[in-house]
């Protein structure tokens, strides 16, 4: 059998010595690397192949059964959390105490200084910066019964880029849906 | 390509006796959560008002995850070392919360009318009849779906409350989802929450079927 045989995209060279076939019973299947690729072939006629991505990376089928046992046993974990913080009126006050977030990221997504932004809470904040600052409100908003503040800030600052990084770049938009999208429970 | 209506006619719809099912839902900075909140158009099975609920506990819970892989990544609960077969026993009751938002668990009783389930090998093959390709219940966002929005389009004419289908998620013989659809709503006969705040644990992140390229690399 040769690689000609195999859909385009899922075929690469080396994979010859993982087809398994019945006289080939002690050779690995190809699960190991992540792919699962069967080929069902009756001399004489085109061999018939399926891949499909192995879902459960390099764990196998009895680890993840093992991880399925556990999770029918502890699908979840209770923690109470404490009240939200209340909107305080103070834009600024309420990005930085509901987020989560330091004076320092504040001025981290505008590129200005931290005594910048820390000013902007007795002084209010400037009117070009106002639309950004109440998405960030509002995200946070959102977030924050399921996060606490502790989370929405992780939330909005972890990863690379992080979503603090994608909002000083202009997706604000973006990242306000993916807060929204958490409102639904949609099944994939 | 359009589906073959005549055929999807055909599919049995039964009523189902009083049946509990799972639903994981958004908990607000103020007041209660609210169970029966669904954004239109979204999801595998998009209609103005599609619910989204789970057979089983795990289902409901695996389908957050699977929702919200991306999120998932960002709680590693090992520091960057990542689960193996050794540390999975001591993980698995942890909770996956640090970016994750915790939900409260509702169990939502309904009494349908007509329910189609299209997990049974009658249904399935109309369904391939009718020009269902089986695959789409486990395609990807990034796919479309395949062709269940499609069959959404076609639930009000077909009369169907709801629906039972394989979870993509949590792909065991244990469970399903049941999307809920306008008419299912009227179903409804009890609403009961069973958690107040809760996250889904390592051992259920761990279990869930991630779309392609999307399980988070700390669960292994």
């Amino acid at each position: 059998m040769s690689g000609a045989t195999f859909e385009i995209g899922t075929w690469r060279p080396g994979l010859e010595s993982l087809i398994w076939n019945c006289e080939e019973q002690d050779l690995p299947t190809g699960g190991e690397l992540g792919h699962l690729v069967t080929a069902f072939a009756v001399p004489g006629e085109a061999p018939s192949i399926a891949h499909a991505e192995n879902t459960f990376g390099g764990w196998g089928v009895g680890l993840a059964e093992e991880a399925a046992a556990l999770a029918v046993e502890t699908p979840s974990v209770v923690t109470l959390q404490p009240p939200a913080p209340r909107l305080s009126n103070n834009l600024a006050e309420d990005v930085h105490v509901i987020g989560g977030l330091t004076w320092s990221q504040i001025a981290k997504v505008f590129n200005i200084s931290e005594r910048a932004a820390a000013g902007w809470r007795a002084q209010g904040v400037p009117p070009h910066r106002q639309e950004t600052m109440e998405a960030l409100r509002a995200i946070a908003v959102t977030m924050v019964g399921g996060l606490g503040t502790g989370g929405v800030s992780r939330w909005l600052s972890a990863g690379r880029p992080s979503r603090l990084d994608r909002i000083g770049v202009g997706e604000v938009a973006a990242v306000a849906e993916e807060a929204k999208s958490y409102r639904d429970t949609p099944a994939t | 390509m359009a589906l073959n209506f005549d055929i999807l006619r055909e599919i049995p719809v039964g009523e189902a006796m009083e049946s509990v099912f799972y639903r994981a839902v958004h908990i607000p900075a103020r007041g209660e959560p609210d169970p029966l909140f669904s954004l239109p158009a979204s999801g595998r099975w998009p209609t103005a008002w599609t619910l989204y609920t789970g057979t089983t506990e795990p289902v409901a819970w695996a389908e957050y995850c699977r929702n919200h892989a991306h999120d998932i990544g960002l709680s590693d609960v090992t520091g960057g070392v990542g689960l193996a077969k050794a540390t999975l026993p001591s993980y698995a009751h942890l909770e996956v919360a640090k970016a994750l938002p915790r939900r409260s668990l509702y169990e939502l009783s309904f009494d349908f009318r007509a329910m189609a389930d299209l997990t049974i090998p009658w249904a399935e093959d109309l369904l391939a009849r009718a020009g269902f390709d089986l695959g789409s219940f486990y395609a990807d966002q990034r796919s479309g779906y395949g062709d269940c929005p499609a069959l959404a389009e076609l639930v009000s004419q077909l009369g169907w409350e709801a629906i039972k289908v394989p979870s993509a998620a949590w792909q065991r013989p244990d469970g399903f989802c049941v999307p809920v659809f306008e008419t299912g709503r009227r179903r409804l006969v009890k609403m009961v929450r069973t958690l107040e705040s809760a996250s889904p644990s390592v051992a259920l992140a761990a279990a869930t079927s991630y779309a392609s390229g999307e399980r988070p690399v700390w669960l292994g």
